[in-house]
């Protein structure tokens, strides 16, 4: 068996009477790039700086290419951290903060002034050696704090949220280069945020996290199909997820899902549902299907608002019951329209437990049930 | 973190205000609870009867009073100059720069060489001060001679000496003020005078106390001016309590007494300090 | 407009009383003994006496308080800096027990000056045998309550995010103090060390107390001990020694002024 690049075994951490962390288990794989997704106060930050020895475990253990880490001082843990501030040392160059690290590990002037600039090249930064971090802008910073860590040629990476001061637009082209730079040097990385695009496109896997505990991990697009309870289902829809009280109506072993929207037909439902049961059912807005043909398909929704987002279009309908938010691409939309026909047959359905919120399925609609 | 280290840290600072403030104040006490000894050891335990003496002196209620005239007097005259001064200096003028670091050049002087100026600028025999005035139409004051003038004369080196250092402490406090606030006063139709009182003297209020309370303790400074200008004279005019113990420690070679005089000091000091406080933060 | 012109016009009429007394100060060492008395006031002086400076410093051994000054200057300031870098360092990167109460007994220190401790401290020093020493007027000093306070603001200012940097980093406790917090705390450990270096230099109080020997002396005792000889006689040698005692600190106050100025903006301390 492999040894995980970094393990979680049974982690728990508490301040005082309250449980940030609660029992938990994850494996992460060497060279995997894995991100921690989470709102805030999830824990997230909490996990990361326990991995980085800036907190201390209070239960269970970490361990680091099979080593525990608990004894070991974070300045000796061979982890190289990207702070969301950047934290850089205002006093020095960049030269000086890609440097001061490897001075304090023990490496000599000629070996420190190699890999500084290596990295400089790597990251594009070559010129800005010189400045101050005061002098440069904030996606530069954001760079040194990468190259600060890249330089230390740590066995972890550790990223705490570091886009999230970045303009919108540096932080799309940001997120590409370190994407293709993990990819470069291959050196496992740990990765917290809370931004639901972020974790999609940068993870190879990633775990969501609610209140001190993992409510799923895998592959994003596995979690983005198959969300194993409502709140990952809620994180990682945007706008929102849309969320109906719902009844399953059994007959001849396939089920139709009875929402406020319209019936979904459930051709192949696993065996294990309860009989007649309230459910809750949850609804991407990207995937629900609608016609604006009304008068053909009898029940409609009223539109109450129309978001043009460019290339997408936001229609916020009426229902009994509350308001449905649908995604369609802009050019399905037409110029007068004043009411929206749900189309089961293609819309995809989640349904989760009315009392735990577990998700029971995921379907595709058949035909009119 | 339960190291032991910042207590390490923090050992030798401790130590050394240990043994040089804190304990000496204990010391005092003892001392003051004893009759004089030979050399540095204690004499036998007389109680507080150095204290019943001491306040039975017509000449320490006399340096007393003196003493909270000069506080009392010297340091409102000098704040409130140094306010004008600051209020001045707190406007977009050229050469502000200038004039801050002029007036504040008497504060970086030695209160030796300030005491050997004035003894020579108020000496009278060819002391400029008298030829000044008498240019203009005042005759000679008998400056550091006569006893109604002496200490008015040591509040005036005082003040020279120190207004520049309160003018730039009112200066901080002016320059942290919210200037929105004072614009939505402009606003509302509030002439400068009306503005100084009721919304800039107010908010420096705090600066105002701390730098009473600076001044306050700053104004031990009166000892090199007494010591080397008048001795206390003329006849136990300028004498105050500092120079009181002092005199007593030194010259009579009363340790108890000099330690009795300065426990009184700190206690008013302390009271004062007490009553700025109220005074200030109600 | 007019209130420029006003301030202006105040702002000067103010400087003539404060400055005058340089003026009068620089005019009368230069004076020779006959110009000093005169009738009418001389405002520059006929023939110069620069003599006067080389027969004032031969007056006294001043070179000798010169020097005693500046070791014992040195001294308290380089102790202060030392020991309240540690103490602002423990107070404002640590969490520990009694953190709260140990930093009011030091900021409690600054309402109890030496003139109201000097007759014990006196008595512990002469118990100690240590009366006329360099220790004497370098001990009470060691620590400033003023200078821990003024580096624990200036300490905890630092971002936590820094020091975790710093951490992992492989720089932490006082390798964390001397690589990051003291260069980035600049500004207020230089404004705090100019208020101490003229502080302590101008020093005549604490000077008179513990000492009475000439080897030990220093500058402001030696030019109060010529006060007492010149005084009704020789002026215009002991304003040329005042200038000479006052220069040192007149000097770094004029290079360093915008520090100065800055510093007690920033801290609320004398010179």
């Amino acid at each position: 068996m492999i040894e995980p690049a970094l393990r979680f075994a049974g982690v728990g951490k508490s301040y005082g009477s309250a449980r940030i962390l609660e029992d938990l288990d994850l494996e992460i794989a060497e060279g995997e790039f894995f991100v921690l997704l989470g709102p805030s106060g999830c824990g997230k930050t909490t996990l990361l700086r326990m991995t980085a020895g800036l907190q201390t475990i209070d239960r269970g253990e970490i361990f680091l290419r099979g080593a525990p880490l608990s004894p070991i001082p974070p300045e000796r843990r061979n982890i190289a951290m990207v702070f969301q501030d950047y934290a850089l040392y205002p006093h020095m160059t960049v030269y000086g903060n890609m440097a001061f690290g490897l001075r304090r590990h023990g490496h000599d002037r000629t070996e420190t002034d190699a890999r500084v600039r290596r990295t400089a090249a790597l990251l594009g930064i070559e010129p800005l050696l010189d400045r101050r971090p005061h002098q440069i802008s904030g996606g530069q910073q954001q760079r040194v704090a990468l190259g600060r860590a890249i330089a230390r040629d740590p066995v972890l990476y550790l990223m705490d949220e570091p886009l999230s001061n970045l303009d919108a637009q540096v932080r799309a082209s940001v997120r590409t280069e370190i994407k293709e730079l993990q990819r470069r040097l291959g050196v496992t990385t740990l990765y917290v945020t809370h931004d639901q695009v972020e974790a999609m496109t940068l993870g190879d896997r990633m775990a969501v996290l609610n209140d001190g505990a993992i409510q799923q991990a895998g592959r994003p697009i596995d979690i983005y199909r198959e969300p194993a309870n409502e709140f990952v289902a809620r994180f990682l829809a945007t706008p929102r997820l849309n969320l109906l009280e719902g009844t399953l109506e059994h007959s001849n072993g396939s089920i139709v899902v009875r929402t406020p929207v319209g019936a979904f037909a459930w051709t192949q439902p696993p065996r294990s549902l309860p009989a007649t049961a309230k459910v809750r059912v949850g609804m991407r807005p990207e995937e629900i299907k609608i016609s604006f043909d009304v008068a053909a398909a009898g029940a409609s929704l009223p539109i109450r608002l129309i978001e043009t987002l460019g290339s997408q279009v936001l229609v916020f309908a009426d229902f009994d019951g509350g308001e449905l938010t649908v995604s369609i691409p802009a050019d399905a939309m037409p110029h007068d329209a004043q009411r929206i026909a749900i189309v089961p047959s293609g819309s995809i359905v989640h349904v989760f437990d009315h009392a735990g919120g577990a998700a029971l399925g995921h379907f595709v609609a058949g035909g009119e049930g | 973190m339960t190291s032991a280290r910042p207590y390490l840290y923090l050992a030798p600072t401790l130590a050394v205000l240990a043994a040089f403030t804190y304990f000496p104040l204990a010391r005092l006490a003892e001392l003051s609870l004893h009759a004089p000894g030979i050399g540095t050891s204690l004499g036998p335990w007389i109680g507080f009867s150095a204290y019943s003496t001491l306040f039975a002196n017509p000449l320490f209620w006399r340096v007393a009073g003196q003493t909270l005239l000069y506080v009392f007097a010297s340091v409102p005259i000098a704040m409130a100059i140094a306010l004008a001064l600051a209020l001045l200096l707190d406007q977009p003028l050229r050469g502000v720069g200038v004039f801050r670091v002029l007036y504040y050049t008497p504060v970086v002087m030695p209160t030796v060489a300030v005491a050997a100026l004035a003894l020579w600028m108020f000496n009278a025999n060819g002391g400029i001060i008298d030829y000044l005035l008498h240019a203009i139409g005042i005759g000679p004051v008998p400056w550091l001679v006569d006893g109604a003038w002496a200490l008015p004369t040591l509040m005036i080196v005082a003040v020279w000496k120190n207004v520049g250092y309160y003018m730039i402490i009112y200066l901080a406090g002016l320059q942290s003020l919210p200037r929105a606030v004072l614009d939505a006063a402009r606003l509302d139709g509030a002439r400068p005078i009306a503005r100084f009182f009721t919304i800039t003297l107010p908010l420096l209020r705090p600066t105002t106390f701390f730098l009473a309370v600076v001044a306050l303790i700053g104004s031990f400074q009166v000892f090199d001016f007494v010591n080397l200008m008048t001795q206390g004279g003329p006849s136990n005019a300028t004498n105050v309590l500092v120079y009181f113990a002092y005199q007593n420690g030194f010259e009579y070679v009363q340790l108890g007494m000099a330690a009795a005089i300065s426990l009184v000091m700190f206690a008013m000091v302390l009271m004062i300090l007490g009553a700025l406080a109220w005074a200030f933060n109600r | 407009m007019i209130r420029r012109c006003a301030s202006y016009a105040v702002l000067v009429a103010g400087l003539i009383p404060l400055l005058l007394p340089f003026y009068w100060m620089a005019l009368t060492s230069l004076k020779p003994k006959r110009e000093v008395f005169t009738a009418v006031p001389q405002w520059w002086p006929a023939h110069p006496a620069w003599d006067n400076y080389r027969s004032a410093w031969v007056a006294e051994p001043f070179a000798g308080f010169f020097f005693n000054s500046i070791v014992v200057t040195a001294s308290i300031v380089a102790l202060q800096l030392a020991l309240a870098s540690l103490a602002a360092f423990a107070l404002s990167r640590f969490e520990f027990r009694g953190r709260s109460l140990i930093f009011w007994i030091i900021v409690a220190a600054l309402i109890v000056p030496v003139q109201i401790t000097f007759i014990a401290n006196f008595m512990t020093l002469a118990h100690l045998g240590l009366l006329n020493t360099y220790a004497a007027l370098v001990a009470p000093y060691a620590a400033s309550a003023f200078g821990t306070f003024l580096l624990r603001q200036a300490f905890a200012a630092v971002p936590r995010q820094l020091e975790d940097a710093a951490r992992l980093d492989g720089c932490s406790g006082l390798a964390f103090l001397w690589h990051v917090l003291l260069p980035l705390s600049r500004p207020t450990v230089l404004a705090f060390a100019l208020v101490a270096v003229v502080t302590h230099w101008n020093d005549y109080f604490w000077p008179l107390i513990v000492t009475n020997n000439n080897a030990v002396r220093t500058l402001p005792i030696g030019l109060g001990m010529f006060v007492g000889q010149e005084v009704t006689t020789d002026w215009n040698l002991l304003m040329a020694a005042s200038i000479f005692v006052s220069a040192p600190m007149l000097l770094l106050f004029f290079l360093m002024q915008r520090h100065f100025v800055q510093s007690q903006l920033r801290t609320g301390s004398r010179g």
